[in-house]
Formats: C-alpha cells, sequence, structure tokens
C-alpha cells in the first residue's frame, strides 16, 4: 500500500489480483461476491455491461430523433397556433435577440445530449485500444459526462413549467409535444448509458486485454 | 501487535457464467425504436393530403398559418406558396385532412375570404384579426378525387347550403350592375349576381345569378328579370314618380324579377333570362314568349315619319301589340316621278292581339287582313302631347277606301296606310281657338250698339234739353259704372293678349313640353273671356236700366246744360268702349287664326 504514493506505475486493483467496488472503492479478494464496506454486489469487470451501454446509447440516440423532428412546445393564442421544435424554438429566440436563451436552450437541448452520444460513445469504443486520450483524461470526461447529463432536462423543465402556468383558456394555452416526452426519454437513457459504463475498464483496458 | 487482519470476505460461488450474447438491455433500444417508428407512422398515417390551389394573387396567405376552412371549420393548413412554372399565378399548396380528401373532385370550389366593405355591409370581419383564411366549397358526393384546384377570385354566388338556382341574363350591356350586386324580390334581396360578362358572340351582355333557397321556387320559366339600377324618374299622369329600390342598388345596380303567369316549368341550372331595363318593360313583355315567332309586316308611308324610332310601340285600340323594327327609306317610282318613301317594318305579337297563345304568324295575317277589309289603316301619331316621338296606330277608319294588305312574294305583307295624323296636339289648340270663336261677343255689341242708340236718342230727344238737377244721382251710378266696363275691357283685352302669347310660343316651341302648360293657359284664358262675356249682358242690362231711368228722369226734369254735358261725356265713354269692343269683334270675326300667328 505504501508503494502507491510513490511508484510511478500505477497498478489497478485487478493486475493486483483484486476487484474493486465500483462504488466505495475498497478492494477485496476476486472471489469476494459482496464489498464489506458498503455491502454492493461485487462483479469482476467485464465487458458485458458494455452492451448494455451500447444498447441504452442506442435507445438514447433513436428517440432523440424524434424530439428533434416533432414539436416541443404547442402554442395557441387566440389567433394563431404555433408549434415550435427545439431548434425551432432556439432559433426563435435568436430572431427576438434573447442570445442569452438562445445559447442555453441551444446548449441544453443540442449540444450537451449530442456530446455525450459522443463521449459514451467514444469511451465505450475506446476500451481495450490506445486511445487519443490518456485513461485520465478519459476517467475525467465519464466524470463530466455523468455529473452534466441531469442538465439537459432543463429543457423539458421549461416546457413543464410552461405548459402548467400557460393554460388561459383561449386566450393562450402551452401544451407539450411529442418530442417533450421523446427529449426526456433520450436524456434518460444517456443517463443511463453512463451509468452503465463501468469506468474500470478505463483503466483495464490500457493494460491488457480482458 | 498485529495488523488487523480483514474480515473474510463474504465469498459465494460464483454464478455459472452464463453468458448469452445478448442481453436483456438490448430490449430497450428495440422498443425505442418501436416507439419512434410508431410515432413517425402515426404523424404520416394523420398527415393530410396535399392539394395545390393556384390562384391569381395571394394577398394575405401566409405558409404555416393560413388555414383552409369548410363551412367554418379549418380543415387545413397552407404548407407553402409559391409560383407556378410560367409565374401565371400563385400556387398555394394546403395540407388538407385526410378524411375529407375524397369529396374534393372537380365541383370544390376555393376563394379567399377577407375583409369586404361593399353597399351592403361589410364581411369577412373576423379576418381582420386573424388574417385571412381560404374558403373551400363542395358536395358531400366522392367523385374522381383532384388534387389540383384553380381558386376563384371571389366568392360564389351559391350559398354554403347548396339552396337555390344558378340563373343566367342576357342584358344589352353591363354598364349599371356590378358584382355582387342583390336580386330582390318585392324589395327583399334573395340573392346575387356575379360581374357582367360579355357573351361567347360579344354582342350581349351575360350576367350569372344565383337566387337562394328558398326563393328559387318563386322562379319559372316565365319569370321576368328586369333592371332597377339607381333611380328612375318618370313622368306621367300623375305627376312626378321618383324610385329607387334601394341604396344598395342605387350604388351597385340591382335586378328585380317576378313571376306573374303560373305554370311555368322550373328553369333549368343556367337557364338564360332576358333582362329587361325596366318594369314596365318586363311586365309589357309577359305576352312575348321570346320563342314564339312575330309577325312582321311592312307599312309605306308617303310623308314625314320624323320622330318614328326603332322600337316605337305598335298599338292596336290604344294596346301595344309590338313594335317598329325598323325604319328605312325606300326610293321608288311613282307614276313616272321618283319618290322617297318610308318602309317601317312592324313585328306584331299575335297573342297580344287577343288570338290566344297557340296563335301564329299565319292566324295574326288573317286577322289582319279581315280586319284590313272593315276599315284598318295604320296611322302615326304622336304617342304623347310631351314628346314628338310618334307610335304607330292601327285605327279602324270607317269612311276609308277599300284596301288590302298587299303580298308579295319576296317582301313582308304591306299593310295600307292612312295619312298621318299628327292631330293630337293641332286639335287641342284648334278647340282653344273654337271657343274663342265661339263666344257671345257679337251679341253683346249688338246690344251695346242698342243702348248707345237709344241713349242718343234720348239725347237728342228735346225733353232731354229739360233736364231736372235730379239726374246727378244717376249720372254718378253711370259714372261709377263706366270704370266697370273699362276694366272688362282691359281683361278681355289682357286675355286676347295671353292668347296671343301663347301662340307666338306655340309657333316657336312647336310640340315641346311646355304645351301643356300652354294649353292650359289657353284654356283658361278661354274660360276668363267667357266670363267677362257672361258678365257683359248684366252690364248691358243695366245700362239698360239706367237709360231707362235716365229717360224718366230727364222727362221730369227741366233742362241743365251741365247734368246734360255730364251726361253726354258718360256716353261718350260708353261709345268708346263699345268701338273697342266692335273692333274686336270685327277682328275675331274676320280672322281667328290672326289671334294666333299675330297677324
Amino acid at each position: 500500500m505504501e508503494m502507491a504514493g510513490k511508484n510511478d506505475e500505477l497498478i489497478t486493483a485487478r493486475a493486483a489480483g483484486l476487484l474493486a467496488c465500483t462504488r466505495c472503492g475498497r478492494v477485496h479478494r476476486r472471489e469476494a461476491t459482496a464489498c464489506q464496506r458498503c455491502g454492493t454486489t461485487l462483479a469482476p469487470e467485464s465487458r458485458r455491461p458494455l452492451q448494455a451501454v451500447w444498447a441504452w446509447l442506442l435507445a438514447g440516440i433513436i428517440v432523440y430523433i424524434p424530439a428533434n423532428i416533432y414539436p416541443m412546445l404547442r402554442t395557441s393564442t387566440l389567433l394563431e397556433n404555433h408549434e415550435s421544435t427545439i431548434v425551432g424554438g432556439a432559433i426563435d429566440l435568436l430572431h427576438y435577440g434573447n442570445y442569452g436563451v438562445a445559447a442555453i436552450v441551444f446548449i441544453a437541448s443540442i449540444l450537451i445530449p449530442v456530446g455525450k452520444f459522443i463521449a459514451i460513445g467514444y469511451l465505450a469504443l475506446s476500451i481495450g485500444r490506445a486511445g487519443i486520450l490518456s485513461a485520465h483524461s478519459r476517467h475525467r470526461l465519464y466524470e463530466v459526462v455523468e455529473f452534466i447529463g441531469r442538465w439537459s432536462m432543463i429543457d423539458v423543465f421549461v416546457v413543464a413549467i410552461l405548459s402548467a402556468l400557460v393554460q388561459l383558456g383561449t386566450v393562450a394555452t402551452i401544451n407539450p409535444g411529442v418530442a417533450a416526452v421523446s427529449f426526456t426519454l433520450s436524456v434518460a437513457f444517456t443517463m443511463l448509458a453512463a451509468q452503465s459504463f463501468d469506468p474500470r475498464l478505463i483503466w483495464d483496458a490500457d493494460k491488457e486485454p480482458l | 501487535m498485529t495488523d488487523p487482519t480483514p474480515a473474510d470476505p463474504v465469498v459465494r460461488p460464483a454464478h455459472g457464467v452464463s453468458s448469452p450474447r445478448f442481453s436483456v438491455i438490448w430490449m430497450v433500444p428495440i422498443l425505442a425504436l418501436a416507439i419512434s417508428l410508431g410515432i413517425a407512422w402515426k404523424s404520416y398515417a394523420e398527415r393530410g393530403v396535399r392539394i395545390v390551389i393556384g390562384f391569381d394573387n395571394a394577398t394575405g396567405i401566409v405558409a404555416e398559418k393560413t388555414e383552409l376552412k369548410y363551412r367554418d371549420v379549418t380543415v387545413g393548413l397552407v404548407e407553402e406558396v409559391g409560383f407556378s412554372d410560367d409565374l401565371s399565378e400563385v400556387l398555394v399548396a394546403v395540407r388538407l385532412d385526410r378524411e375529407l380528401a375524397p369529396y374534393l373532385d372537380a365541383d370544390a370550389q376555393f376563394w379567399v375570404v377577407r375583409p369586404e366593405v361593399s353597399a351592403q355591409g361589410i364581411s369577412g370581419l373576423n379576418t381582420v384579426l386573424s388574417g385571412v383564411y381560404i374558403e373551400g366549397r363542395w358536395d358531400s358526393q366522392a367523385n374522381e378525387v383532384q388534387t389540383r384546384f384553380t381558386g376563384l377570385s371571389r366568392a360564389p354566388l351559391s350559398d354554403a347550403a347548396g339552396g337555390g338556382i344558378a340563373i343566367r341574363l342576357s342584358a344589352r350591356d353591363g354598364n349599371s350592375i356590378i358584382a355582387g350586386a342583390p336580386i330582390l324580390y318585392k324589395g327583399i334581396p334573395v340573392g346575387k349576381v356575379e360581374a357582367p360578362e360579355l357573351s361567347e358572340t360579344g354582342d350581349s351582355v351575360i350576367i350569372r345569378g344565383f337566387i337562394d333557397a328558398p326563393y328559387d321556387q318563386i322562379v319559372t320559366e316565365n319569370t321576368r328579370f328586369w333592371d332597377i339600377s339607381g333611380v328612375s324618374l318618370s313622368l306621367g299622369a300623375g305627376g312626378v314618380s321618383l324610385d329607387f329600390s334601394s341604396i344598395a342598388s342605387l350604388v351597385q345596380g340591382g335586378i328585380g324579377f317576378d313571376t306573374l303567369i303560373t305554370g311555368g316549368a322550373r328553369p333549368a341550372e343556367g337557364h338564360l333570362f332576358p333582362l329587361y331595363t325596366d318594369q314596365e318593360t318586363a311586365r309589357a313583355s309577359l305576352l312575348d314568349d321570346p320563342t314564339t315567332e312575330r309577325l312582321r309586316v311592312l307599312a309605306v308611308f308617303d310623308g314625314s315619319v320624323g320622330g318614328l324610332k326603332e322600337d316605337a310601340t305598335v298599338r292596336f285600340r290604344g294596346v301595344q301589340v309590338g313594335e317598329v323594327e325598323s325604319v328605312a327609306m325606300i326610293a321608288s317610282d311613282m307614276g313616272g316621278r321618283s319618290a322617297v318613301r318610308l318602309h317601317a317594318t312592324l313585328a306584331i305579337t299575335p297573342a297580344r292581339m287577343g288570338l290566344g297563345e297557340e296563335a301564329g304568324t299565319e292566324d295574326a295575317l288573317d286577322f289582319l287582313a279581315s280586319y284590313v277589309e272593315q276599315g284598318l289603316r295604320v296611322r302615326l301619331a304622336t304617342a304623347s302631347l310631351l314628346s314628338n316621338e310618334l307610335v304607330v296606330d292601327l285605327v279602324e277608319v270607317p269612311d276609308a277606301d277599300p284596301a288590302r294588305i298587299i303580298t308579295r312574294q319576296d317582301a313582308l305583307p304591306e299593310l295600307p296606310t292612312v295619312e298621318a295624323d299628327i292631330a293630337d296636339l293641332n286639335a287641342s289648340a284648334e278647340g282653344v281657338f273654337k271657343r274663342i270663336n265661339n263666344l257671345p261677343i257679337e251679341e253683346l255689341l249688338a246690344s251695346l250698339q242698342g243702348l248707345i242708340d237709344s241713349a242718343n236718342l234720348l239725347i237728342v230727344d228735346e225733353d232731354t234739353q229739360a233736364i231736372a238737377p235730379g239726374i246727378n244721382a244717376t249720372l254718378e251710378e253711370l259714372r261709377a259704372l263706366s270704370p266697370d266696363l273699362t276694366r272688362t275691357m282691359a281683361e278681355t283685352e289682357a286675355t286676347l293678349k295671353e292668347v296671343r302669347l301663347i301662340a307666338a310660343e306655340l309657333r316657336e316651341n312647336g310640340a315641346t313640353e311646355n304645351v301643356n302648360n300652354v294649353f292650359n293657359s289657353a284654356s283658361s284664358a278661354a274660360d276668363a273671356i267667357e266670363a267677362a262675356a257672361g258678365e257683359l249682358p248684366k252690364l248691358t242690362a243695366r245700362l239698360n236700366a239706367l237709360a231707362t231711368r235716365t229717360e224718366t228722369v230727364l222727362k221730369t226734369y227741366d233742362d241743365n246744360s251741365r247734368l246734360i254735358s255730364g251726361a253726354l261725356s258718360t256716353l261718350r265713354d260708353i261709345s268708346e268702349a263699345a268701338d273697342a269692343l266692335r273692333s274686336l269683334a270685327r277682328t275675331i270675326q274676320r280672322d281667328p287664326s290672326s289671334l294666333v300667328t299675330g297677324r
């Protein structure tokens, strides 16, 4: 243990013949099935959870398509009905001069989800290969993805709040569109994909194939 | 000191690693795919049918905003607005509800509803706020489906409910009618007309109209339509009548109609009706079935037919039986010297002559032929005192020379004519002068003469010399009488002056619009003369009585030269008055027409 700090050479738990708890980080003998500290079920690193990552990711991407095609908001006022998609809404805001809000919507609804797809896809693909990024960077990317995932819901919250507040009968009504549901699903699926990802694989993969 | 040894980990035998190649987790993306596809399919299925409507212009039409409405229910949305390849029209692509698509066949009509301010009111006001929309109309029959339509420039006339009848009106010109003008029945708007358009041959104007249900029941093939545009001012026996049907028809014209003969069949859609210029003509035309043949005859006039125009009335016993079709001058050879005669072609409707509905031209000609043998002649007459328009009268002249209808091989049958009777006017004028002539002026003057004579005798008589002063009062009376007489004279003179004036006016104007007044005043002038003349015998009687009284007075009283001279001067006055009357009488007697001619 004392070597850990001094040795330049990092070794993984697996390399040491141990099994790390994915939750608290305590290492156990490889035979252990439950963490002695936190009781988490221990599972050896394997590529099997990767299937789940791919599956959730794919599901997230699939539902992200209708989320962008179909209207997010249905605004009915006295005079007209208006339906706006995510991108359309952002562009409308841009036209109205609300650059800040437009940027927030664009980042939260387009950049973050798309970035997450790419990031998760990259992470999943990079396992077992020496990638451009070091294991450290990749781990940091994973942390960021996990952290930022929930912020994608900002658009969904806006829609939910607007739909709840603006119900003025014939004068003005805002209803969520089909895209709101698919967007929520997409965010949820990508979050699940990120969670399904076993970050230990990042480290193991560098060394040797499983 | 022992290091704390870690607790023995719980070790369970590892699960048999059953490693299926595919995890259950793959169900999730499959499900997601299924949902996405489901959404896609649903929206595709719900997506309407795209139809394209061509308009001349797309005022107010906005893509993704302008709606298509059917009976005021939104059934579609404009998807895009573009141009046809040759830029000749604006193509508006509309996404129409799927379930309505089968009904859109050839009869579908589309037009743009805009706010419109017309003489009849404001329509489409709701579009001021919401923007224009496209209104569509189609029937409930699903025929061959179409997706390309041509939009109308304005709303069609027919009602959305579909009830009513489309008619066409044939008019001479479309001056007075503009699109949207109302069709009125007893003053109630029951339909509308479209803008007049030229007929295919270009010789008349066709106006399409639509009469809404249930008023279409009134329309039969016997219905007559007439133009009630604007104001009609007519001057007739009943005075001046000003007539306009409604403010709307004043501005944009209007069409009235009535069905005066029952039993006509319901006309076919788009039946062509003639449009008459006014109600009178329309009513007069009731007996005219445009399909029946009219009898065309020729009337040849020697004299001037100034004032006889085409369409002039042909009257038979005062009732219109036809019109003058044409007036032509034809040079002909009359016994060696050439002459120009005027040929008027008369078109006579047999039915109007009381020959019944079925009477043909042959029947009418036979009828006329037999009538001509009884003395029926064609004669020109003035239509009224107010105009110099001529009408053709078929009159019975009892003592006419025998004549017959001349029928020739290649010409129209010719009716015999008699001298034009431009008499109405002359007869009235003559009547006035006759009455003036018949005044008992001569007798009056004779009796006046007698009076004067007796007065003369009286004065010459010796007894008169011895007149008494008491005669004074009598002479006063005489003096009072004298102005009375002169006034009467002056009145007569004024009347005659008036007559002369009238005559001058008559000469100047011929038969102008003044004639009526002129004759009225001529008549009253004659009356005044008559009244004046009526007073003259009374006057004479009084003078006679006075003279008798004077005689007795003179017999009673002695001579008084002053009195005598007074009486003499009075009598001289009377004599002068009588002279004037005499000369007037002579003038009138010698030449009554001098009153008229002034010579």
